[in-house]
């Protein structure tokens, strides 16, 4: 089930409506916990266990790890809920991808070896819930958070369906506290969510969706494309993740607002950015807060000498990059990003603070915008072969195929560039702002009729599910 | 109170908005239904007989043999075939209404081809493509979900089958997914394809222009006709079986007619000589011999359409057979027009 489908409104207006209609705060989160199961449920009902299973793992040690005196203990039950999760989480990931790098180093070695061919299934959204339920454990250990008391609002803090299978990645630290207030329905701020999952569903199913039909013919086989195409399907793709993702990070924050959470803002308009460090203060703030709190900060930072800043970027843009998938081009994609925002690093120490370094600003968006086109091409490629291959193509070192992709294609770009900036600078919202409620009511329907016509009418898992 | 205004507007908009879109669209493209009715459009005035239908109209109607056959016996008529691949009862009934709308002012015939009104979506049917979005109107709906009640099958089915069906009316009702196509047209993005000239003028394809098929489904094709040919006998069979006509949808075709002898258009029903028996036709034939009913899918009455040199498939003609259909239709609707 995701957000763009029909029967997501049903399940979604029917908990809706229960939730609200339901009286006192312990009933309704019981009813949301319940609603949060079976929705993940409606993917395989099997992969509850596992959410299960971090549920009760990180309940207890986050309770031992509150009462436990010795250091030696305290260690002790944050390794059984290190391991516990990144053991499932790397079985069910990366197992597979590790065996067969394996097989295939030995055979590049010329030991001649083999493994039995083992298909698991990816549990959809393991990666978030994960680094979710982690995030509480790793947060009492360091003594910046307490354990709640409450069973229940911890299982819903760990399967709270707006954002278990994609994200934003919520803190205990942020939502566990939301868990403790009373909810009340006239505090809904109705007009900003309605709109947030109006702006999500156009991002999601009327570009990202009709973008793939697109695109992946292309990524398919670059070779047969001009490069023309190529260069046209990197850039349809840049937008194409950008609005599928961000289009769910909107749907999720909207449906969780509408139950009265609040959820990290995940998108602050990243292609936007002037530079890489602009870039990642943007693009996935959740996650990227993450891996700045819980791996970069505890290496050190950027507070140490040269070769160990550049290690610790190195170290957490390639575990980043893992993050997203058992792939060896995701790891070159973190490497290539570690290099970009190096690179900008780098560059801002050769300007200095004078008015250079502000004349380069004002065009530095140009080529971060390029570098993070032509790393997406890293991130989508199925493999190296292929990945070269576009590269190739749109570098000129490859000879192209004659396929060609409409030209018409680049006015979407123009449009979401205008729009993108519109919105960035507030015009949408507070055009719509200034209108009195009948006149908003009106119009969200008007709109409504005018996004349906442009909607897929294939619905496209999301991206992100995937990782 | 305030909330119900709130959400009365939203629906006037939503529903307003989506109405005024609809007045906009135009003609499903799939299949070349919009190319068949602009031309049909473009020369209302010179058609008088259309022949409504799946594959087997389009490919098995011959308009200038029927012309020929309808000529001979003192009726000078234009004939257009209508025949549209895939096109089963709901959509063909929408096609009939649109023709009807046409006014056309030499219109004396429509033949339609026999209705199951069986309401499972079938083929692309089931998925939100123009066509079968188009057609689901309320009426329409409604309708189908008569059929899908009285039809003899597990209820989880039918419930699942209606689901489906309102799902595409109400993707009709906000014109759900509509837009992309008309956008990628404009864009340039993607090509629709055109139907030849020759396929135009009256309407007509043989089977020989049916698109390129792989080897492996030729073979089917091919083992399946002589299939179909060793077993016709079990046609006439399941063409004689008694069946319960409460469970046909007859206020559908009823609508039909009233809707036809309104604009005093004679409207004749045709089973195609496929591979369906059709019991509830002929049962409907033996209870009415006033009913303009042809039935053809009988190998005991039509050897001649039952065999391998005149079969191009199961359910449709080759282009010899298709000669020989449009001969006994044509002498067959010439003697119904006959009638007083």
């Amino acid at each position: 089930m995701i957000f763009t489908e029909a029967r997501f409104f049903v399940f979604f207006f029917t908990i809706l409506a229960v939730y609200w209609g339901l009286r006192g705060d312990r009933s309704r989160k019981a009813w949301l916990l319940l609603a949060s199961y079976a929705f993940y449920a409606a993917w395989r009902w099997e992969f509850l266990s596992l959410i299960l299973t971090s549920t009760v793992v990180d309940w207890i040690a986050g309770a031992r790890l509150q009462r436990a005196t010795s250091a030696r203990a305290r260690k002790g039950w944050l390794a059984l809920s290190l391991g516990v999760n990144l053991t499932l989480l790397g079985f069910f990931k990366y197992f597979g991808w590790f065996v067969d790098s394996g097989v295939e180093f030995l055979n590049w070695l010329g030991l001649g070896a083999s493994a039995p061919v083992l298909s698991i299934v990816l549990p959809v959204g393991i990666s978030f819930y994960t680094f979710q339920t982690l995030s509480y454990t790793i947060d009492i250990y360091r003594r910046e958070l307490e354990p709640t008391d409450s069973r229940l609002d911890f299982a819903l803090f760990v399967a709270f369906f707006p954002q278990l299978v994609a994200g934003p990645i919520v803190r205990a630290v942020e939502f566990l506290p939301q868990l403790g207030e009373s909810k009340r329905m006239a505090a809904i701020r109705w007009r900003p969510l309605l709109l947030l999952f109006l702006f999500g569903y156009v991002k999601k199913a009327c570009l990202s969706d009709n973008l793939s039909v697109v695109i992946d013919p292309v990524f398919a086989d670059p070779l047969a494309y001009d490069r023309l195409a190529n260069a046209t399907a990197s850039v349809l793709y840049h937008l194409q993740i950008y609005c599928d993702f961000s289009g769910y990070s909107d749907m999720a924050i909207a449906t969780a607002g509408m139950l009265g959470y609040t959820l990290p803002l995940n998108f602050d308009f990243p292609y936007l950015a002037a530079n890489m460090a602009q870039f990642w203060r943007r693009w996935h703030v959740s996650l990227s807060t993450w891996f700045r709190d819980y791996v970069y900060l505890p290496l050190g930072g950027s507070r140490v000498t040269t070769e160990r800043y550049v290690r610790n970027v190195l170290i957490t843009f390639v575990v980043s990059g893992l993050w997203h998938g058992a792939q060896w081009t995701f790891v070159l994609w973190g490497f290539l990003h570690a290099l970009g925002l190096l690179g900008v690093w780098g560059w801002g120490k050769l300007l200095g603070t004078g008015p250079l370094r502000r004349a380069v600003g004002h065009v530095a968006w140009i080529p971060t915008t390029l570098f993070v086109v032509l790393t997406w091409i890293v991130f989508r490629a199925v493999d190296f072969d292929r990945l070269l291959a576009m590269w190739g193509v749109l570098g000129g070192w490859q000879a192209a195929g004659s396929a060609s992709l409409a030209t018409g294609w680049w006015g979407i770009v123009a449009g979401f560039y205008l729009v993108h900036t519109a919105m960035a600078r507030g015009f949408v919202q507070r055009l719509l702002g200034r209108l009195s409620e009948p006149a908003f009511a009106l119009v969200l329907g008007i709109l409504v009729a005018l996004v349906l016509p442009f909607a897929s009418s294939g619905y496209q898992p999301f991206l992100y599910f995937q990782f | 109170m305030r909330v119900a205004l709130l959400i009365l507007l939203f629906l006037t908009g939503l529903l307003g908005t989506s109405w005024a879109i609809r007045c906009l669209r135009a003609e499903p493209v799939e299949h070349g239904r919009r190319l068949k009715y602009e031309y049909l459009v473009e020369h209302a005035d010179e058609y008088s007989v259309v022949l409504i239908g799946s594959s087997r109209v389009n490919h098995s109607l011959i308009p200038a043999i029927i012309e020929e056959r309808l000529a001979a016996r003192g009726h000078v008529h234009r004939v257009f075939n209508y025949g549209i691949g895939g096109m089963r009862s709901f959509e063909a009934d929408e096609v009939f209404d649109k023709v009807l709308d046409l006014d056309m002012p030499e219109l004396a015939v429509v033949v339609m081809e026999w209705p199951d009104w069986d309401g499972i979506p079938y083929g692309d049917e089931g998925a939100a493509t123009e066509r079968s979005v188009e057609w689901h109107t309320a009426r329409r709906t409604l309708a189908v979900l008569v059929s899908l009640a009285r039809a003899d099958m597990p209820w989880p089915a039918a419930v699942r089958h209606a689901l489906q069906h309102l799902r595409l009316a109400l993707s009709r009702s906000v014109n759900f997914g509509a837009g992309s196509s008309w956008l990628q047209r404009r864009l340039g993005t993607v090509d629709f394809g055109d139907l030849p000239e020759v396929v135009l003028r009256d309407g007509f394809a043989a089977t020989g222009e049916m698109r390129a098929r792989s080897p492996e489904v030729e073979a089917r094709r091919v083992a399946k006709t002589e299939q179909l040919l060793a077993r016709k006998h079990f046609l006439d069979l399941g063409n004689a079986l008694p069946v319960d006509l409460a469970r046909y949808n007859r206020a559908a075709l009823a609508r039909q007619a009233a809707a036809a002898e309104a604009r005093g258009v004679l409207l004749v029903w045709a089973v195609m000589p496929g591979e369906a028996y059709t019991p509830q036709a002929w049962r409907l034939a033996e209870e009415s011999a006033e009913l303009p009913l042809l039935l053809f899918n009988s190998p005991t009455r039509y050897p001649e359409l039952y065999r391998s040199d005149t079969r191009w498939d199961p359910d449709h003609l080759n282009s010899k057979g298709a000669r020989l259909f449009s001969t006994l239709f044509g002498d067959a609707l010439a003697a119904l027009l006959d009638r007083p």
